[in-house]
């Protein structure tokens, strides 16, 4: 589990320093970062990861239309995501696992819900 | 002719009249535009002073991760030295001097407890990111609030009117709900939701 290869999406550079070191303090040190859902499919075009962990509001390409373009591929269809975003209504949640993410966090998050989310979402597959 | 006469001076007297009361109105429109004028030149100098303190605010936010990441080093680092010195010691020695592991154990019981604080800090700073999502939000208002004044500045002056600035705020997408203290069972709202649409979803 600690091998998994994981790719941080925010726009926000402190979000992305904060969940790569709060990844590296759970044993996740071999984390790759973007900076919105372009710059991620670009990085996926290059690399293999195992996990996704994705904002929403992001500029280029937002989070829910990056899980959109992700699952519409085949090889990406069992790729865990996991959405980490400020937004908290009903709708958007609906909307984000109608698209295919396999867990929801609200920020601001806490280290144990992002590690006790990642070892749920692996352990459900 | 008499009655012309004093139908021209009637008519002059009214055209006195107009005139006056036309230049109170130029006055009274001067008095309403020039303190829209104003605000309308001191937008740029708001939405950039929001720019700033989100600049300011993200390189303080770095400044803070830099120093969490060093106490966490240094603290790994002093964990692993405290390993090395207690493997060090002769069984002997430590066998017969048990409050010398008691000692190296409190010693790393307190620099986890720094890691810990340096944890808590860290992701204390994720306040930055929500913040810059408010003072995004605060920018398109203030962008919407210079429209209406220059559209107001159109009316009295037409193509005279000054020119629509140019938006100076730096167009991020942001969440206008973004909360730095959501509920405390925000979350546990969320789990819940996500288990009733996977249920339905069928995964």
């Amino acid at each position: 589990m600690r091998n998994l290869k994981i790719l941080a999406v925010d726009d926000s550079p402190t979000m992305r320093r904060i969940i790569i070191n709060t990844l590296k303090r759970a044993g996740f040190s071999d984390v790759d970062e973007a900076t919105d859902g372009k710059d991620a499919l670009a990085k996926m075009q290059v690399d293999d990861f195992d996990f996704i962990i994705t904002d929403w509001n992001m500029p280029e390409m937002d989070g829910l239309a990056f899980v959109n373009s992700v699952r519409a591929e085949d090889k990406y269809k069992a790729l865990p995501i996991l959405m980490v975003t400020t937004r908290c209504v009903k709708d958007d949640i609906v909307q984000a696992m109608k698209a295919g993410v396999n867990s929801y966090i609200v920020k601001p998050f806490t280290p144990d819900t992002l590690k006790d989310k990642i070892k749920q979402i692996l352990r459900s597959r | 002719m008499e009655d012309t006469k004093d139908l021209v001076s009637e008519i002059q007297g009214e055209l006195q009249d107009l005139t006056t009361s036309l230049s109170e109105v130029v006055k009274s429109i001067h008095e309403l535009t020039d303190p829209i004028a104003e605000s309308h030149k001191k937008i740029p100098g708001a939405a950039l002073q929001l720019e700033k303190i989100n600049a300011q605010t993200e390189e303080a936010a770095h400044r803070m991760i830099d120093k969490t990441e060093s106490i966490t080093r240094v603290a790994d680092e002093i964990i692993g030295d405290l390993g090395k010195l207690c493997r060090s010691i002769p069984a002997e020695y430590s066998e017969q001097n048990p409050s010398i592991i008691k000692i190296a154990k409190s010693i790393e019981s307190k620099v986890r407890q720094n890691m810990c604080d340096a944890e808590v800090i860290q992701i204390a700073l994720q306040f930055q990111d929500i913040t810059s999502q408010q003072l995004s939000y605060a920018s398109i208002l203030i962008d919407d609030i210079e429209q209406k004044l220059h559209n107001l500045l159109n009316i009295f002056f037409g193509e005279q009117a000054p020119e629509r600035l140019i938006s100076l705020v730096q167009k991020r997408v942001f969440d206008p709900n973004a909360d730095n203290n959501p509920n405390e069972d925000t979350q546990e709202s969320v789990d819940c939701l996500v288990e009733e649409l996977k249920n339905k979803l069928g995964e």
